[in-house]
């Protein structure tokens, strides 16, 4: 499965949206259900996940998944 | 030295732009002059707490090295930070404590009386940050001079926003910055207009009748009471946004953009949606400063942990405001809110309309700011009993003096502050579009 496919299933589990409506360019503003909250369930996953600590400012900063792939990839 | 005074527009902000502006000529770094200009701009409020300042700075700096240079280092970090809590307890919650603990206790124990420094709420938690932010090698190469200019730059100092130093120091650092810029020139000085409008036109206007209305409660009626609620929430907003406007204008004119603190928050939604809206730094910082690195800390969170964990931190953010019972419960009800508003929204599946959402959002706000407002339990639960009390709808008040204060101007200015807090355009959005032209 590739980085795109994982963080979709992430985001999905943990704010309730459904995979279908996640698309690459998808960010917290396109889905009410995405909020800081649920952000911060998806950057604690995302580090477990991948094994990449994510440094506190970081984490509200990484709001959309290709935010995300990019910081995986660096 | 406020900003919509005589001595700052016409005599310290002509100066410092001058001395910014010809830097070379006067053989000195334009941080050097920025310093300076914050130094005299924070001793002008009382320069018996210059030194002080300059302690707490010198201190964090030495903490900020460490923390750069040492690899993960938690214990300097947790010692930096209860330093910075420390010091802000002593001066502004210390005697908070004391009165509390003799109420409590039954006993008699002295009150010290300290005055609180000036801006040392908002420099703390800029502070913090920035420890945080070092502490997880986001920050290289860290001078004194840049770490001095990052705190005592004195259009964000007093009251915010609350800045990033990444974000602040890159903008200094660059070399086109130091070179007159006429747009960032033109803007400056609009928003420092558009500020002044709010503060002396808008929030002054309004705070007259607040005022007076707080200190007579008994007065008001129905009516009056739910009047005075408004002109308090508007008196706020504009008196705060119009600050910040004046802050980043003037920041414009040395072009530096602070980021936005506004952004027509009465026009918000929901609860949640306020807080992406009013002070949107302090937010910012509550979100990734406090709840993620707590959150982060708890296993296993769920659902009910992270909103028990709301509460405390808006319970912290009510303190902040200051040593009061009201603003704990400021904190709580808005903790409240925002636990309401989640739990709303996974399990409902309907929207309310737009207008009924900004409705009851507004209006859970303004009562909120009751709290903010009254110096303690009676005089809110006195308003908040006005409200409901319909036995008083039809009560004439005769007052004098409050009926030379609710004049034609009153309510015109009143009218004004409703229509430009839910339908105009904000600072931001004019900012963007004279950017855009």
């Amino acid at each position: 499965m590739n980085n795109f496919n994982i963080i979709k299933k992430i985001i999905a589990k943990n704010t309730g949206i459904k995979l279908k409506n996640l698309l690459p360019n998808s960010c917290s503003a396109d889905f009410v259900k995405w909020d800081s909250i649920s952000n911060i369930k998806i950057m604690i996953a995302i580090e477990k996940e991948f094994k990449k600590k994510i440094s506190t400012s970081k984490m509200s900063e990484l709001d959309s998944i290709k935010k995300i792939e990019n910081y995986l990839n660096k | 030295m406020l900003f919509y005074s005589n001595i700052y527009l016409f005599l310290f902000l002509p100066i410092s732009l001058l001395l910014f502006y010809f830097h070379k000529l006067l053989k000195f770094d334009h941080k050097t002059l920025l310093i300076v200009c914050g130094i005299f701009f924070y001793s002008w409020w009382n320069y018996k707490y210059v030194p002080l300042i300059l302690l707490i700075i010198f201190i964090n700096y030495f903490f900020a090295l460490k923390l750069t240079l040492t690899k993960s280092n938690k214990l300097i970090l947790f010692f930096s930070i209860l330093f910075n809590i420390l010091i802000l307890i002593i001066f502004k919650y210390l005697d908070f404590f004391i009165l509390n603990l003799n109420y409590v206790f039954g006993i008699n124990l002295e009150t010290y009386g300290l005055p609180f420094p000036l801006a040392l709420s908002f420099i703390t938690f800029q502070v913090i940050a920035m420890l945080v932010n070092c502490y997880d090698k986001e920050i290289e190469n860290l001078r004194l001079k840049d770490f001095f200019i990052f705190i005592i730059f004195f259009p964000q100092l007093i009251a915010g926003p609350i800045v990033k130093f990444n974000y602040m120091i890159k903008q200094f650092n660059n070399k086109e910055n130091q070179k007159f810029n006429l747009v960032c020139f033109n803007l400056g000085i609009l928003l420092i207009l558009i500020g002044l409008v709010k503060k002396i036109l808008l929030a002054e206007n309004l705070g007259n009748f607040v005022d007076y209305g707080y200190e007579n409660i008994n007065l008001l009626n129905f009516y009056l009471s739910w009047l005075l609620t408004f002109s308090f929430t508007f008196q706020l907003y504009f008196d705060f946004s119009g600050y910040i406007d004046m802050a980043t204008g003037s920041a414009l004119l040395f072009n530096i953009i602070l980021p936005k603190n506004f952004n027509s928050p009465f026009k918000s939604l929901s609860i949640i949606d306020f807080w992406k809206k009013w002070h949107i730094t302090l937010g910012e910082f509550l979100t990734n400063y406090i709840y993620s690195p707590w959150a982060k800390s708890i296993k296993k969170l769920n659902f009910t942990k992270s909103m028990m964990l709301i509460i405390v931190v808006f319970l912290i953010a009510g303190i902040w405001h200051g040593p009061t019972w009201c603003f704990l419960i400021f904190g709580l009800i808005h903790g409240l809110g925002l636990v309401t508003n989640h739990i709303y929204r996974k399990n409902t599946i309907f929207e309310l309309n737009t207008f009924l959402s900004c409705f009851i959002t507004f209006n859970f706000v303004n009562l909120s700011f009751i709290f903010f407002r009254s110096q303690n339990f009676l005089e809110a639960f006195s308003i908040l009993n006005n409200l409901v009390n319909y036995s008083r709808i039809i009560e004439i008040t005769n007052n004098l003096a409050l009926v030379e204060i609710l004049d034609i101007k009153f309510y015109l200015i009143f009218l004004s502050a409703i229509l430009i807090s839910f339908f105009g355009i904000n600072s931001n959005q004019i900012f963007e579009k004279y950017k855009q032209n």
